[in-house]
């Protein structure tokens, strides 16, 4: 039996990494949590997950931020990275796309809302 | 020595006034409910919690210090205090011992609160300022948290935060959706609703009791407390099995659970969730709202026919 896949879910919304954590669990992954970039900075090199589930808008350190961190980093550079970011359709003002977020160092991209069988789709297609 | 609990993080926010609207169930005196006027002006609530059982009917929400003097209609019985913090802690994983060690902690140590509501993830207690850092204080002392945790504070954040919305402009309380979009609606079905009234003296008592209620089979899915004074505490507990505790009610409830983007920051979306099951006539039990999530308690028998009004008004994307 292959080994249980680690994914970080990093969100400052405590609610959302509660739910996302709980359907990954169902879907026996093992789960770490972070709630800000520090956090997860800590998280992935302690624990160097398989995949990581990250904000953009977080305190202390941003999701860019983190995810340029891991990418620049040689020992870290393989670990997955799927972005989320709130950007609903209803919004004029961003300029905060899809294109834009695909356009990062990160892997994947989800919008928030997050359909959560959607992102457990993108995580078992990165996970396999 | 007992093992500490452990979690992940502790959240304040400062500078709110507290508003409770009491007896809000009167029928010779009916009152427009608190978070209809404030969502009338816009007004947003970063916490709020409404109970119908038991020996009081309320709605108690926080407003932002701004809003000092507003809303300018006023129905029912309405109480402010200023100068009040939201504290919470993180995740509690529905543990029965997370939540005794917390009021046991809390009763021992005599540090009131106002009132207390949990989310899916969070226990969350609105405090007066003043006593704001010693809770803080005892949180992170007693609690197994991360070494670098720092408790999240909003407003020392907030330079930041306008920082990153200039730079990459998010979706930060800047849009009203049609139907406003959450991540999903849950339903669970054959809990136990319990009340408890006792006086503060109990608490650390209360607390421990719960504690030993902990075990594989069991936790809690939604809980609130209000403090009246003379510091007596309304506590409602919604367990998947009834508890040892002998209560003052108790009843077979569902619970509703969701939550969306940003919930937190935007006005109105309590307002819309209950008034959609006003309209038919659908009766709520009680309500708990604290950072992005919302829990709706229900007699047994109304959830489905609850989730299906909600859906006039959220979606799921």
């Amino acid at each position: 039996m292959s080994e249980k896949k680690l994914i970080l879910v990093v969100d400052d919304d405590p609610d959302l990494v509660e739910a996302v954590s709980m359907k990954l669990e169902s879907l026996e992954y093992r789960v770490a949590r972070a709630y800000d970039g520090e956090e997860a900075m800590e998280k992935i090199k302690e624990e160097k997950p398989a995949l990581v589930i990250l904000d953009v808008m977080m305190p202390r350190k941003n999701g860019w931020e983190v995810c340029d961190d891991i990418k620049n980093n040689d020992d870290l550079k393989d670990i997955i990275i799927v972005l989320l970011t709130a950007v609903a359709d209803s919004v004029k003002t961003t300029s905060y796309t899809h294109h834009d977020g695909k356009a990062t160092l990160a892997d994947d991209y989800i919008p928030k809302p997050i359909d959560l069988d959607k992102l457990m789709e993108i995580v078992g297609d990165h996970c396999q | 020595m007992t093992e500490q609990v452990k979690i992940n993080g502790i959240r304040l926010n400062k500078n709110y006034i507290q508003m409770t609207q009491v007896d809000i169930d009167r029928r010779d005196q009916p009152c427009v409910p608190l978070y209809q006027i404030l969502a009338s002006d816009k007004i947003n609530m970063v916490f709020i919690v409404l109970n119908t059982i038991g020996d009081r009917s309320y709605i108690s929400g926080s407003i932002a210090s701004k809003h000092l003097g507003q809303p300018a209609r006023q129905d029912g019985n309405l109480d402010y205090h200023r100068n009040v913090c939201i504290i919470s802690i993180y995740p509690h994983h529905y543990r029965l011992r997370s939540l005794g060690f917390l009021l046991s902690l809390m009763g021992r140590l005599k540090l009131s609160f106002r009132h207390m509501v949990s989310s899916n993830a969070m226990l969350t207690f609105v405090v007066d300022q003043t006593d704001c850092d010693a809770v803080i204080d005892i949180f992170s002392k007693n609690f197994d948290l991360p070494e670098s945790h720092v408790p999240f504070e909003q407003e020392q954040n907030e330079e930041f935060t306008q920082f990153l919305k200039r730079k990459y402009p998010e979706t930060r309380a800047t849009y009203v959706e049609k139907k406003i979009k959450t991540y999903g609606i849950a339903l669970e079905s054959g809990l136990n609703l319990s009340f408890y009234l006792f006086s503060f003296d109990r608490l650390a008592t209360f607390g421990q009791e719960i504690q030993s209620m902990e075990d594989k089979e069991n936790k809690f899915f939604h809980t609130s407390a209000y403090m009246e004074t003379p510091a007596q505490i309304h506590l409602f507990l919604l367990t998947g099995k009834k508890l040892g505790i002998p209560a003052r009610q108790t009843c077979a409830a569902e619970l509703i659970n969701f939550h969306g983007p940003h919930f937190g920051d935007r006005h109105s979306i309590i307002s819309r969730a209950l008034n959609c099951l006003s309209e038919k006539s659908i009766p709520v039990l009680q309500t708990g709202c604290t950072g992005a999530s919302i829990g709706i308690v229900l007699p047994q028998g109304k959830g489905e026919e609850a989730k299906q009004a909600l859906m006039d008004v959220f979606e799921i994307p």
